[in-house]
């Protein structure tokens, strides 16, 4: 973690953290994306078993051709459903966490150091102003993104 | 008339004597037995991080005592609609504590509450003379370093550095206020000394440097206490005050402070805020 012993690192370090904050915004924005598909394949693979058992229940029941079919295109969906978490929403869920937990602590770094950098190196009112902006822009906490 | 620093003098000392164990003059005592009225007033909580706002709303709702344990960081805005009971009486409030770190969250509480149209009736405004809580280790490493750069790294420069950030954090309150660009339906200002069990043996400086009118060269706080007596026609006071028993750490590596007073002294400290907290709550005019 680099020192911020001056005005110069503090504004280097702030437009990291802007930097850091558009690639977390970006991330939370992917899971979303990808969370869609994998509930849709979830709730079909839940779906079509139930609907056939019904169906079976109710009488007659449909054909074998549509059982199989039908079965076929659960497992399939099961199988898009597990993949879709394990290969691409969780990784992407620990990366946003790392990453937000890494910009939260850079923020929260320069939010204490704000003041005493203003006042040691000076800085116009006009600067404060727009470095408390630019700070404001952060969430306290982890998971306000998500 | 007395001055307006004389009285706010007065009382704080009357506050002291007290918890001290001496007569408590000019204290009113809580005789009133009442329900709470109908309306509701809005009040926000403001301060810098790690003062202590959450806490303290806490202890004046009652919902901890003096030796609870432990707080934690608080990570968004808290409304709450309650009733806050001083004594036997209640009264209705709609308390809104506004995060102390520059975030999205903090701008979010100042929109709702004290710009535009929104404005709270009254603020409480905690400060702690130098006693906000650092509640990251990387954070407390990087105040280490900057202390260490410019001299010694001891409790005497950690207040220090948290009395310039309290400055800052109070100035930009009193200009949104003096400008108008915030709580413009606002009546009174209490500014919240807490956790002074820590220092109640310098008590008289921390009142000093809060209140303006008796030392030689005033505070910059102090200043700003007179800027905003001067600029608007808020009813303002400044208290001491103590939520609950806890030990302090500076910095790590430094001596933790702890409570100068007992549970009973704490307790008479909550219960004359509380009154305070009352007497503006239920003020119908200015001074």
């Amino acid at each position: 973690m680099a020192a911020i012993e001056d005005g110069a690192a503090f504004l280097r370090t702030l437009a990291d953290a802007e930097r850091r904050l558009a690639g977390v915004q970006a991330l939370g924005a992917r899971r979303r994306r990808v969370r869609r598909p994998r509930i849709a394949s979830a709730s079909l693979a839940a779906l079509i078993p139930g609907i056939l058992a019904v169906a079976a229940v109710a009488g007659g029941g449909p054909g074998s051709l549509l059982v199989a079919v039908g079965l076929s295109v659960a497992a399939l969906s099961l199988a898009a459903c597990v993949t879709l978490l394990l290969r691409i929403e969780r990784p992407l869920k620990r990366r946003f966490v790392a990453e937000e937990q890494a910009m939260i602590e850079e923020v929260n770094r320069m939010r204490e150091l704000f003041t005493h950098i203003a006042e040691r190196d000076r800085w116009e009112e006009r600067l404060k102003r727009s470095v408390r902006e630019r700070l404001s822009r952060f969430p306290v906490d982890g998971g306000s993104l998500r | 008339m007395p001055d307006v620093w004389e009285n706010t003098r007065s009382r704080w000392e009357s506050v002291r004597h007290a918890v001290d164990g001496g007569p408590a003059a000019g204290v009113v005592a809580a005789t009133l037995h009442g329900r709470p009225g109908l309306s509701v007033n809005p009040i926000a909580v403001t301060g810098e991080a790690g003062v202590g706002k959450s806490v303290l709303y806490d202890a004046l709702t009652q919902s901890i005592r003096t030796g609870d344990h432990d707080s934690s960081r608080s990570p968004d805005i808290e409304k709450h609609a309650t009733v806050l009971r001083f004594g036997s009486r209640r009264t209705r409030a709609a308390v809104t504590v506004i995060p102390g770190q520059l975030s999205t969250q903090r701008e979010k509480a100042l929109q709702d509450t004290m710009r535009g149209d929104a404005s709270p009736h009254g603020i409480v405004h905690v400060v702690a003379w130098g006693h906000n809580r650092i509640w990251q280790r990387a954070s407390q490493r990087d105040v280490h370093a900057a202390l260490a750069a410019d001299g010694d790294v001891d409790q005497e420069a950690v207040r220090n550095w948290h009395r310039r950030k309290e400055v800052a954090d109070f100035r930009l309150l009193v200009d949104e206020i003096i400008e108008g660009q915030a709580a413009q339906r606002l009546r009174w200002l209490i500014v919240a000394v807490s956790k002074c069990d820590l220092y109640w043996d310098r008590l008289d400086e921390a009142r000093d440097y809060y209140i303006p009118g008796q030392a030689p060269r005033e505070s910059p706080f102090a200043l700003l206490m007179r800027d905003l007596e001067n600029e608007t026609s808020l009813r303002l006071s400044v208290l001491p005050m103590v939520s609950r028993l806890m030990r302090h750490q500076y910095l790590p590596g430094l001596p933790l402070g702890t409570s100068q007073l007992d549970d009973a002294q704490i307790g008479a400290l909550r219960t004359y805020f509380g009154q305070e907290l009352h007497s503006f709550i239920t003020q119908r005019n200015g001074h």
